[in-house]
């Protein structure tokens, strides 16, 4: 479970703070899937960083599973916007890399030969990721981050990069490695179709300084074929309205 | 691909030879020797007295790149990744980056001695600048989000060095050694001229005053192949351990 009371989050600017982030309060339970969106400059991948462990500079209480978040502790899989692959690690070595910082690389091809299979990978180990298209390097950033079986998953815009048919693809990816593995996981995107075919719960946040506009539970999520029904529209129509009331829409 | 690379240098040697023998014949005077001459020559004296000058100039220039990459790696690594580090070291970097390091032969001799310590310490203080600049640009260059995924798995000092800090910098850090080890070449002959009867440095200037023109220029040919010999190691280098920047 993933818990956030008050969080405040300010970054130094010249001589003074600007406030990123202002009193955000959010609850994910265990297994369960948050996707979080709003306008640009909201804080969103703020939000992230410091789920995430790379901002230890916030107030308030962040904690993942009753304790306050600590990367050396805890198995946070983090994967930012541009996938934050290494260009001198081949697929493979990649994909080892954050269970090997762990500790955990005792895994070995057992656990790592059907992840390959599930994402498409076979054939493509011995490759550097300059020599894979966007999908394929998305594809490697998830096998690395459910390799690693964390104890939340955090993905910063995650699909956003990729064309409209490879990002539904991926979208499916990730939701049936997400059923799989059943981790935890907060995602940022500003696309309002996105969040509403991955959050189980869907957090709009307003800008200036970045708060929460609205947290809606999501009752389409994990529906067959969602994206042709009537309901899915006007949720679509629901959330884009609530963006543009809170700072426009990205 | 490789057999067009033979065959492209194959072509600059023949080009190269070429123009020398069409200059001798052109000018045709004892200072400037037929190549057939000059080779002939080398392979009379090369096992008799150029081998054990080529050993002594090799063996200076290793050990000054290897004291040079063993102070300035670190350096280098600790000036990119900790940027207060770098504030307080930059100005004294700075400051001794451009002093031409050749003219500080009398005084590194008047400390040093005119033995080996002095002209290793010369090829030494000429590599290492260059060696730490680059590596430090180099780590600076790195984004910050490539630190992120390790960042949030904890990962400690060591294997950010590893996976990040030691792959990102390699590249440059090849690279400024080849730079390097053109001007270390220069500064070798010229600190072998002064106080040793060995050295392609000697064997060269020795030569000219015996006024034996195949002999110096047999010289002057084994010092100009084992700077190329040594920029060949260190490209075969680059293309082993960073060849994920040719895919």
């Amino acid at each position: 479970m993933i818990e956030i009371h008050d969080l405040t989050v300010r970054y130094p600017v010249d001589d003074s703070f600007y406030k990123a982030l202002d009193s955000i309060d959010m609850t994910i339970p265990s297994g369960g899937t948050c996707a979080v969106i709003g306008p640009s400059g909201c804080g969103k991948s703020t939000l992230l960083k410091v789920l995430a462990g790379i901002i230890q500079q916030y107030q308030g209480l962040v904690q993942i599973d009753g304790s306050a978040i600590n990367p050396s502790t805890q198995k946070i899989g983090f994967i930012p916007q541009n996938y934050g692959l290494l260009p001198w690690k081949n697929v493979v070595e990649n994909i080892r890399l954050a269970a090997k910082i762990k500790n955990t690389s005792s895994r070995g091809k057992e656990a790592l030969d059907p992840l390959l299979q599930l994402l498409g990978l076979q054939g493509l180990e011995k490759r550097y990721p300059r020599e894979l298209s966007g999908g394929q390097q998305q594809r490697v950033s998830l096998a690395r981050a459910f390799f690693l079986q964390p104890d939340v998953l955090l993905m910063d815009e995650p699909f956003s990069a990729l064309d409209a048919i490879t990002r539904e693809e991926m979208q499916e990816v990730f939701l049936s490695l997400w059923e799989k593995y059943a981790v935890s996981t907060v995602l940022v995107t500003h696309y309002v179709e996105e969040a509403i075919y991955l959050g189980q719960q869907i957090v709009v946040l307003a800008a200036n300084p970045g708060r929460i506009a609205k947290v809606v539970d999501n009752p389409l999520f994990g529906g067959k074929d969602i994206r042709n029904q009537q309901e899915f529209f006007e949720m679509e129509l629901f959330l884009r309205n609530l963006l543009k009331q809170n700072g426009g829409l990205a | 691909m490789k057999k067009y690379t033979i065959a492209a240098y194959a072509g600059a040697i023949l080009l190269f030879f070429s123009a020398w023998w069409l200059l001798a014949k052109a000018v045709s005077l004892p200072i400037i020797p037929l190549p057939e001459l000059v080779l002939a020559t080398l392979g009379r004296v090369f096992f008799q007295s150029i081998a054990i000058h080529g050993v002594y100039s090799l063996w200076r220039i290793m050990a000054g790149l290897f004291l040079a990459i063993a102070v300035g790696l670190p350096l280098g690594v600790l000036l990119g990744y900790f940027p207060k580090l770098d504030k307080v070291l930059s100005p004294v970097v700075y400051l001794t980056y451009p002093i031409p390091k050749i003219a500080l032969l009398p005084i590194v001799m008047l400390l040093f001695g005119v033995g080996e310590a002095a002209k290793i310490l010369l090829i030494f203080l000429i590599v290492v600048f260059q060696v730490i600049v680059a590596v430090r640009d180099g780590i600076r260059l790195i984004p910050a989000e490539t630190y992120y995924p390790l960042n949030s798995l904890g990962a400690s000092f060591y294997r950010i060095f590893c996976d990040i800090l030691w792959p990102a910098s390699l590249p440059k850090f090849i690279t400024a050694v080849r730079v390097a080890m053109a001007t270390a070449i220069s500064v070798l002959f010229f600190t072998e001229t002064f106080g040793t009867q060995f050295g392609l440095g000697y064997f060269i200037m020795d030569a000219w005053l015996r006024v034996n023109y195949l002999e110096m220029y047999a010289g002057i040919f084994v010092l100009s192949l084992m700077g190329l010999v040594l920029f060949g190691i260190i490209d075969l280098l680059e293309r082993c351990f960073c060849s994920w920047q040719y895919k």
